[in-house]
């Protein structure tokens, strides 16, 4: 009677089993599916002569485990064996030969991209108007000259003259700038006179000249001719606004009292036929020593990085990973989700300033808009945010990678970086290719933080398989 | 297709179940039940295999070259056909030995640090 109802329980015991036997892969099934049934019939048969049915039942219950356990690592051993396969297609990364490569990506880029923007940022040429200035009044203070005494007083109040509303109003209104900045700087609309204003006075640079009664009027502008009528127009300016204010003392009977100045225009600006700026040989060497040293870091860390993977990929090491199976026979644990996201993200980074280069350059190619007299001064701040959001977006993907507790803060400060281009884009008014230039350098850095959450999520789930 | 490592030293250390099951075959052909036994009896029943464990670790074992499947039967009117034995390659022979070395210094190290009695199974040595 037991040992009908002990034949009975086995065989139906070894039925489910070996429909149970399903959930292995089909090669590890056909190869070593007879046998792992035969062991659990011969194993069913020694639970049930030990313990009867509570033995079955807890026997059962390991087999159960055992199953779900080894079928999951089949099957990752199945899926790295094809990965395997795949990577012997790929070429084999070495330390030296990632770090040249990427070494010489990281110096091209910079340094063809600083030629490029060198080539394409607009000539800045530059003409002087040189007056002299002598006080009419000069009961308390001598006038300078070669041979007097010289007075930075009276020159800082002069040069504040020179840069005053009403001096530059006049200049605005008799070269007619409203207009001609207008279509230039804002399509075809008149600019405010403020904004006018604002434009010229940093388009001017006034210079004493040493021991001398001469003052320099300097004006910068892309094109020569308006560089020139700049200076000229802000001299005959200055020179109009003492002659109106002495006609005004003199309207009041004031002329005896009052000290006025008397301007002279000695030299009128001429169009200069050589830019100033862009300083072609000073912007590419600097480009070269930029491009060497963020070559050395983008290769260095690549190349560390290797060296990393090798050591997480080695089945000998201690890793997390590896520890749970047998040290030698980890094909199923060595696969690793994740350890390219580093990659990855180093990547991407470069990825993301090389599509901003990329739309750099069509914006000066295309000449979409062009930059505000003295404007490139910018450019380095540009630059430097750049940078500042780039380093946040590596930090960011690299806390996520380690899974630091302060990725959550990098994200943040580097997402309130992205968003920050669109705002000081638009709070400031940048002409043309600066908006352009925070937008691309925004959409690049938010598309690079994006991706990188993109991919921990995927890692995350991939681990949380693994595991 | 057997692994090309032929060093002892780059498979170790070994998990306990894959060091039992080539303890077990050190013996001896046997096929997966009789090890299953083999580890049993040895351990105490303290290591329990189940059939995929056993069967999961002989894949690898087969595919690193420290064990062979044997076609030869010490009994053919004893023994049930279907079933597959197995025995201890050179390579498999001089890794048990090296892990045993290796388990047998650390044993030595713990002595040493009076942290256990000196067994009387090492006092003449593991070099067989």
């Amino acid at each position: 009677m037991l040992e009908q109802m002990e034949s009975k329980v086995v065989q139906r015991s070894c039925r489910l089993y070996q429909r149970l036997l399903v959930l292995y892969p089909r090669n590890h099934r056909d190869e070593y599916g007879p046998a792992i049934l035969q062991l659990f019939r011969d194993q069913c048969r020694d639970a049930w002569a030990e313990e009867r049915m509570r033995g079955l039942i807890g026997f059962w219950f390991r087999a159960l485990v055992d199953l779900l356990k080894t079928s999951f690592l089949e099957h990752l051993s199945n899926l790295n064996r094809t990965m395997h396969m795949l990577s012997t297609f790929r070429p084999r990364f070495t330390p030296l030969s990632v770090f040249l490569p990427v070494f010489a990506a990281a110096f091209l880029l910079v340094v063809i991209g600083s030629t490029v923007i060198t080539f394409l940022i607009p000539k800045t040429y530059l003409s002087t108007a040189r007056v002299t200035v002598e006080q009419s009044n000069s009961s308390s203070q001598a006038v300078s000259g070669p041979d007097s005494e010289f007075d930075p007083n009276f020159l800082k109040y002069e040069f504040e003259v020179i840069q005053s509303h009403a001096v530059l109003t006049k200049t605005i209104d008799a070269l007619n700038l409203r207009e001609i900045w207008g279509r230039k700087y804002n399509g075809s609309a008149a600019i405010t006179a403020s904004k006018a204003e604002a434009v010229l006075r940093h388009s001017l640079d006034l210079q004493p000249v040493r021991n001398t009664k001469l003052i320099e009027i300097r004006a910068f502008s892309h094109n020569p001719d308006e560089a020139a009528s700049l200076a000229n127009g802000v001299a005959e300016a200055y020179q109009q606004y003492w002659h109106d204010h002495r006609l005004e003392l003199a309207r009041r009977g004031e002329t005896a009292s009052a000290a006025t100045s008397t301007v002279t225009i000695i030299d009128i600006a001429l169009p200069d036929t050589r830019p100033i700026g862009p300083n072609k040989p000073l912007n590419i060497t600097f480009g070269v020593i930029v491009g060497l040293l963020l070559g050395f870091i983008s290769g260095g860390i690549s190349a560390g990085f290797i060296v990393w993977k090798r050591t997480y990929d080695d089945p000998s090491g201690s890793t997390p990973a590896a520890s749970s199976v047998p040290a030698a026979f980890q094909d199923s644990a060595s696969l690793k989700p994740g350890a390219n996201l580093l990659m990855w993200i180093i990547g991407s980074f470069w990825i993301s300033v090389g599509i901003t280069f990329i739309i750099l350059i069509f914006i000066f190619v295309l000449k979409i808009g062009s930059p505000p007299p003295g404007g490139n001064a910018l450019v380095p701040l540009v630059f430097l945010l750049l940078e500042g959001s780039g380093v946040l977006t590596a930090l960011a993907g690299f806390s996520l990678l380690r899974e630091k507790p302060w990725a959550k803060i990098y994200i943040g400060i580097a997402a309130l970086v992205v968003a920050s281009w669109s705002a000081f884009g638009s709070l400031f008014p940048f002409p043309g290719p600066f908006r352009y230039l925070f937008g691309a350098f925004g959409l690049a850095s938010l598309c690079t933080l994006v991706l990188s959450f993109a991919t921990f999520c995927r890692t995350r789930s991939h681990q949380t398989e693994l595991s | 297709m057997p692994s090309t490592k032929t060093n002892p030293d780059d498979v170790l250390p070994l998990t306990p179940a894959v060091f039992h099951i080539l303890l077990a075959l050190a013996d001896g052909e046997r096929h997966g039940y009789a090890i299953m036994q083999e580890v049993k009896q040895s351990t105490d029943d303290r290591i329990k295999m189940g059939p995929g464990t056993l069967y999961g670790t002989i894949k690898r074992l087969l595919k690193a070259g420290l064990v062979k499947e044997t076609d030869e039967r010490p009994d053919p009117d004893l023994d049930d056909e279907r079933r597959r034995y197995y025995q201890l390659t050179g390579l498999g022979n001089r890794v048990l030995k090296a892990e045993a070395e290796r388990l047998a210094a650390l044993v030595e190290l713990a002595h040493g640090k009076r942290l256990i009695g000196r067994p009387a199974a090492f006092t003449g040595g593991l070099h067989a």
